[in-house]
């Protein structure tokens, strides 16, 4: 063959990244999940806002946020662990039997620091029995959370009637969730700073250190992860105990909120904070997801959850509207990702 | 059953592209490329790897649409808008990774989609597996139709992929690197059915990176490099040395570096190993030695790696490196003791495709770049850049996520994960496996230099040329024990094969 039917060996040129100085603003912020999530909220407010002239006080936003807070303690936990490929179905029983559980405790011994130890230890406890039975026995976490969230709903049923009342009428308990904080320049409610305080804490775990590095490895490939040393059972188990640890704060935040714990609390709080996680951009697939986009994720759903009570809509909608929301951002999510050629 | 003509001019191509131009974010994949396949010819399609044949089979296939430039079928311009359109103009393409249901029958996965049918929308069993069992027999197939596909190898699965092209009546069938996982038989058996398929007329793209088989069935070549569509010749009058040029672009002068290393102390010494299928295994390896192990597929060779490394269950025997006796199925212990694994599976068990390069070559060794478990991301760039220097890895930049890297500078970004751990000896299973010429040769060349650093090296391969290229001694593998040794210089290929292949009762006296 002759050698003027070769092409001359030119490298292609290769432009410096597509999305490169050349992209708006706008283009780059539309690049990521957060990004998505961030301008829908935006949206979401400036409608609200125009809507209603109570939306942006100071009052409202604080109590917003801080029902936001509840999910998203619990829904940065469950990023670990779905990241990690696994999930906990028990959260939300988790809610009445800590709620239960620990009201009697305080009840008992009038200490809010008992309260919160004991809502922490059970934490412990369901995790790793969580984890035990996952890892050990090889079930799915999906039917071991799944028959845990009945278990201890059960054990929140047959523990009380309907409710534990905080009969000592422990005046610091309700501060947790109704005290503010802080006052000046803005009130600045308890759950909020503490949701911010893990939020810092969890974002920089994910983001800075090698268990959160080594999160994303075994999520996305866990034979890699385990062929290059990390203990991948090791992870998980701290995922497990995390997630249900923050599902007993959570609980606790709940009880000081209602002043009392119910048996039937959290009913669905699981599916609101997986909702929520997935829709921050997590996969059931695990090796993805962020603290920023849970957080996201659960003030936008927060935020339309008070605009239809603001509105005066009937409060029965939000369940309703919370899964519209998910389809539409997972749909346009979806269009994206083919745009950028993500996987 | 149409004549094939002499002259090839005259017939007219059943696929034809002219110029197709295809560009991802940041990279041009097709440069206005040019393709013609005509009726009854087997058509090899080669390049290194991220030269643009996966691109333009997924183009013919229907997944990518091309930018610029047009596709034509049968003398038509097609717009293809999916894979079904491409089936639906008789195209057919036989993946690498087999698209096959595991759970249904043979049959049922031959007739996928288009089962005979009786009234009333039920199957008519009978005929779908006489059906089947009429094109497997054509086939030379000795498989029940109605034996789960799950059951059966890797090879006989290719197989029944292809019982499925011929059923669905292919004109034009694309094969990707089918003999990949192949044994010699099966590959004959292969080349067989290809031969009848363009006696039918069947057009055939057939994407390898093995240059002996080219010869062997393939009519006319097309060599693509960079994007770009380099030449399109018959193969008849082309020597290897012409086709490997044209893949890399420039001579390649030496595909196996390899220096003569003095042979250290013993580094690995495993005794009586036995476990996962690995039978009463001795190994010795010394410093600034590369031992092959060679064996056909099912030897075990690749066993032996994840054994040694703690991966696969160690039943028995004891492994020591450098003295110290490394726990039996602990990666983490072997690692701590200097031992690394490069698997045969970069994808399923080596990469985290999604995360950067960068990442994926710390990631065996984040205590080191970190404080209380604080990662410096300053401290890793510098140390993943130098590596990318060192082994000459071509990436865009470090945030470059590994998916989206050739297989060879895929395999590098691999090995830098184990060389910065500083190991004492790295086991390498068939790291050249599914990588273009080029790229080979830098991974043979970076064995060597390893070696000459005094690392121990455990290489495995099925390729019989690399392992005579590169091992300073080879252990031949069957059923899972060593039955031959020999020294480099003293092994040739028809000794290999014979150890390996021998007959089971003669086999059995080692």
């Amino acid at each position: 063959m002759s050698a003027e039917q070769i092409a001359s060996p030119t490298q292609i040129e290769r432009p410096s990244g597509s999305a490169g100085s050349g992209a708006s603003i706008a283009q780059r912020l539309l690049a990521s999940p957060e990004g998505y999530l961030f301008a829908f909220i935006v949206l979401v407010w400036m409608f609200l806002a125009a809507k209603s002239t109570v939306f942006l006080t100071e009052r409202n936003i604080g109590v917003l946020l801080s029902q936001v807070a509840l999910i998203a303690v619990t829904g940065f936990g469950m990023t670990l662990l779905l990241i990690a490929r696994e999930v906990d179905l028990s959260v939300g029983s988790m809610q009445a039997f800590v709620g239960v559980v620990a009201m009697q405790a305080l009840n008992e011994w009038h200490y809010l620091v008992v309260g919160i130890v004991v809502a922490i230890l059970l934490g412990v406890i369901v995790g790793t029995i969580n984890a035990g039975l996952t890892l050990k026995l090889g079930i799915t976490s999906f039917i071991v959370t799944l028959a845990m969230m009945q278990i201890l709903r059960g054990a929140a049923y047959t523990s009380t009637n309907a409710a534990v009342q905080n009969e000592h009428k422990l005046s610091s308990f309700k501060r947790v969730f109704n005290g503010a904080a802080v006052e000046d320049p803005v009130r600045i409610p308890w759950p909020v700073v503490i949701m911010a305080i893990f939020f810092v804490i969890f974002s920089l775990v994910l983001a800075k250190t090698t268990f959160g590095r080594s999160l994303y490895a075994l999520g996305s490939n866990p034979e890699a992860a385990a062929l290059s040393g990390i203990h991948v059972w090791r992870l998980k188990t701290i995922c497990f105990v995390v997630t249900s640890v923050m599902a007993g704060l959570s609980a606790f935040m709940l009880i000081a909120r209602m002043n009392s714990g119910q048996n039937n609390a959290g009913f669905g709080f699981e599916l609101q904070v997986i909702g929520a996680v997935l829709l921050g951009g997590a996969s059931l697939a695990g090796g993805k997801g962020t603290i920023l986009g849970t957080f996201l994720a659960t003030l936008l759903l927060g935020s339309l959850n008070n605009g239809i009570t603001l509105m005066g809509y009937n409060p029965n909608w939000q369940w309703a509207v919370t899964g519209i929301i998910i389809l539409v951002a997972v749909f346009l999510d979806s269009i994206r990702r083919r745009y950028t050629q993500e996987s | 059953m149409e004549a094939v003509t002499q002259n090839n001019d005259a017939r007219s191509p059943l696929l034809e592209m002219r110029g197709i131009h295809k560009e991802f974010p940041g990279v041009i994949a097709l440069d206005s490329v040019d393709f013609a396949l005509l009726p009854g010819e087997v058509h090899a399609l080669i390049g290194e790897n991220g030269a643009g044949k996966s691109t333009m089979i997924k183009i013919i296939s229907g997944l990518y649409h091309a930018d610029r430039g047009e596709m034509l079928v049968d003398g038509e311009v097609v717009a293809f808008r999916g894979p079904g359109d491409a089936i639906a103009r008789r195209i057919k393409v036989v993946y690498q990774e087999l698209d096959l249901v595991p759970g249904l029958s043979v049959a049922e996965n031959v007739f996928l989609g288009a089962y005979p049918k009786k009234g009333a929308g039920r199957v008519d069993w009978g005929a779908l597996h006489r059906n089947t069992a009429q094109l497997l027999d054509e086939l030379g197939l000795a498989i029940d139709p109605e034996t789960p596909v799950g059951e059966l190898r890797v090879a006989e699965q290719q197989l029944v992929e292809i019982a499925r092209a011929l059923s669905q009546h292919a004109q034009i069938v694309v094969m990707d690197e089918p003999t990949s996982a192949l044994s010699t038989d099966e590959v004959n058996r292969l080349f067989t059915f290809i031969r009848r398929l363009q006696e039918r007329g069947v057009g055939i793209i057939y994407v390898t990176h093995k240059l002996d088989e080219i010869y062997r069935i393939a009519d006319r070549v097309t060599v693509v490099r960079d994007g770009k569509h380099v030449v399109t010749t018959e193969v008849a009058g082309t020597s290897p040395h012409d086709l490997v040029t044209w893949m890399v672009g420039r001579e390649l002068k030496d595909l196996f570096p390899k220096s003569v290393v003095a042979r250290g102390p013993v580094l690995l010494k495993a005794t009586d190993v036995s476990g996962s299928g690995i039978d009463h295994f001795d190994l010795t390896v010394h410093a600034g030695e590369i031992v092959g192990l060679f064996g056909l597929l099912g030897a075990g060779i690749n066993t032996v790696g994840r054994v040694l490394f703690g991966a696969s269950e160690r039943a028995s025997g004891s492994v020591e490196l450098d003295g110290q006796q490394i726990k039996p199925n602990s990666p983490s212990d072997a690692m701590a003791k200097g031992m690394g694994l490069l698997t045969e599976n970069r994808k399923s068990d080596g990469l985290v495709l999604p995360m950067s390069v960068r990442d994926n070559m710390t990631l065996a060794s984040l205590s080191q770049f970190a404080n209380l478990s604080w990662l410096n991301s300053r401290k890793e760039t510098k140390a993943a850049s130098t590596f990318v220097d060192r082994l000459s890895v071509r990436t865009p930049s470090l945030r470059q996520r590994v998916q989206l890297l050739s297989g060879g500078n895929q395999q590098k970004v691999l090995m830098a994960r184990w060389l910065m751990r500083d190991p004492k000896m790295l086991i390498l299973a068939e790291p050249t496996r599914g990588i273009d010429v080029g790229s080979k040769a830098e991974i043979y060349r970076l064995m060597d230099e390893m070696a000459q650093r005094g690392l121990g090296l455990v290489f495995m391969s099925t390729e019989i040329p690399e392992i005579l290229g590169i091992a300073d001694r080879i252990l031949v593998m069957r059923e899972g024990r060593i039955v031959a040794e020999f020294d480099r210089g003293e092994a040739t290929q028809a000794k290999l094969v014979e150890a390996a292949a021998v007959a089971l009762e003669t086999g059995v006296a080692a």
